[in-house]
């Protein structure tokens, strides 16, 4: 056996887990070579000072400041608990809201039946005051569900200085109700449904 | 609760018999069984997991991050993961070689971020000025003074030569020739394989013959 055999086989050697025929061999290397002799003592002596030394003692405070950790752990363990279990419903709600507002919007973005076909949306006309009632009803009042929402947006005639037409108070709060209906996502549906029950698509 | 049953042998003034008796049970059960014990609702038994590990933590995580105050901390923190988590522990495994891989997890963690944040650590400089300026201590009357300044001289660099070793076989080190573990569990302890373990064993202490042999005569 040579030198570097004997260091690399060294450290299972002095744990004493090397095969019983090495460690032989070992044995018999480390009595004729002063070199490695001298290893041996070095690692042997080394280690046994630094046992001899023991470590640091706990500190006196040691367990009253463990004591406290752990009752601060516990502590804050029992808040997230309880944090959790108070921020459910909270959560449960906003996300409720955040589902409805999604469906609210993209409701009838989706809807294929909203989008026209071309891009370019029909001229509307404001027609001379009519005080009568049309003797149609009015395409708003065929589709709404309920008669109390169906009413006939009224349009005044056209300033002769601006030339434009404008809504009347009365109308426009009757019309403004009549349009966040018409696009609201609950009118689609209800439209969607009437659709299919008679067969129109 | 622990809080109250925390106490060490001198300081269990005032124990109740009942208290005394539970203690002394607890002493004599194995680690398995008062890890079951505290996890039936026994309070104390954590109580007792302190008092045999906080010495052999305390001298392990200190070998390993050559910091006295830090590994006081370290221990702590290791004890309070213990607490927390201990109702998670596999018990067909050895609570010592699961309370030492927390220990060495936490020791390597600190290391890691020392080398990210480098800083002289004020506890190395308030050694060594202890070192340079306390008057020599007459430890023992047989031995001559240049002896025992010899041998206070002589703990110093091998305990400095252990802080000189790579992390990794450092810890090896310390839990081979310190704590006497096997390699199975030395190798459970850093997460490495055996082959690993060895080879990191031999490393360590090839370096640490090269560091201490010249002061060894």
């Amino acid at each position: 056996m040579n030198c570097s055999t004997f260091i690399e086989e060294y450290s299972e050697f002095r744990d004493g887990t090397v095969a019983p025929e090495l460690e032989a061999r070992m044995r018999g290397h480390l009595e004729s070579c002063t070199s490695c002799s001298r290893y041996h003592q070095v690692v042997d002596r080394g280690a046994e000072l630094l046992r001899s030394m023991g470590g640091p003692a706990p500190r006196e405070d040691f367990d009253d400041r463990l004591r406290h950790r752990i009752y601060q752990a516990d502590l804050e363990a029992s808040r997230r608990r309880r944090g959790y279990a108070g921020t459910g419903p909270i959560t449960v709600a906003f996300a409720a809201t955040i589902l409805l507002v999604g469906v609210a919007v993209w409701g009838p973005m989706t809807d294929r039946s909203m989008v026209p076909e071309s891009g370019v949306l029909p001229a509307v006309t404001a027609s001379a005051p009519d005080v009568a009632e049309p003797s149609s009803p009015p395409v708003v009042d065929r589709l709404l569900p309920s008669p109390d929402l169906a009413r006939s947006v009224r349009i005044s005639e056209p300033s002769p200085a601006t030339g434009a037409a404008f809504l009347s108070d009365s109308d426009l709060w009757g019309g403004a109700s009549v349009l966040l209906w018409e696009h609201s996502s609950l009118y689609h549906r209800s439209r969607t449904g009437r659709m299919m029950q008679t067969g129109l698509h | 609760m622990f809080a109250k049953d925390l106490k060490r042998d001198g300081q269990a003034f005032g124990e109740s018999a009942p208290a005394k008796n539970t203690r002394r049970e607890l002493e004599s059960l194995s680690d398995s069984d008062v890890v079951q014990r505290f996890l039936d609702g026994e309070e104390r038994a954590f109580g007792e997991l302190v008092r045999r590990y906080d010495s052999r933590l305390l001298n392990f995580v200190y070998r390993t991050v050559g910091d006295r105050e830090r590994a006081q901390d370290l221990v702590q923190e290791t004890f309070v993961r213990v607490y927390r988590h201990l109702h998670r522990f596999d018990q067909s495994k050895k609570f010592s070689t699961w309370i030492y891989t927390i220990a060495g997890n936490l020791a390597k963690n600190e290391l890691r971020n020392r080398s990210r944040n480098p800083l002289v650590l004020f506890q190395t400089i308030k050694k060594n000025w202890d070192a340079d300026h306390r008057p020599l201590e007459w430890e023992d009357e047989s031995h001559k003074p240049d002896d025992l300044f010899r041998k206070r001289h002589l703990k110093e660099k091998v305990e400095e030569a252990v802080q000189q070793l790579p992390e990794h076989h450092r810890i090896v080190f310390v839990l081979r020739e310190l704590e006497g573990r096997t390699y199975e569990e030395i190798a459970e302890i850093t997460e490495t394989n055996l082959g690993t373990v060895k080879s990191r064993l031999n490393r360590a202490r090839n370096n640490f013959a090269q560091i201490v042999g010249p002061m060894i005569g």
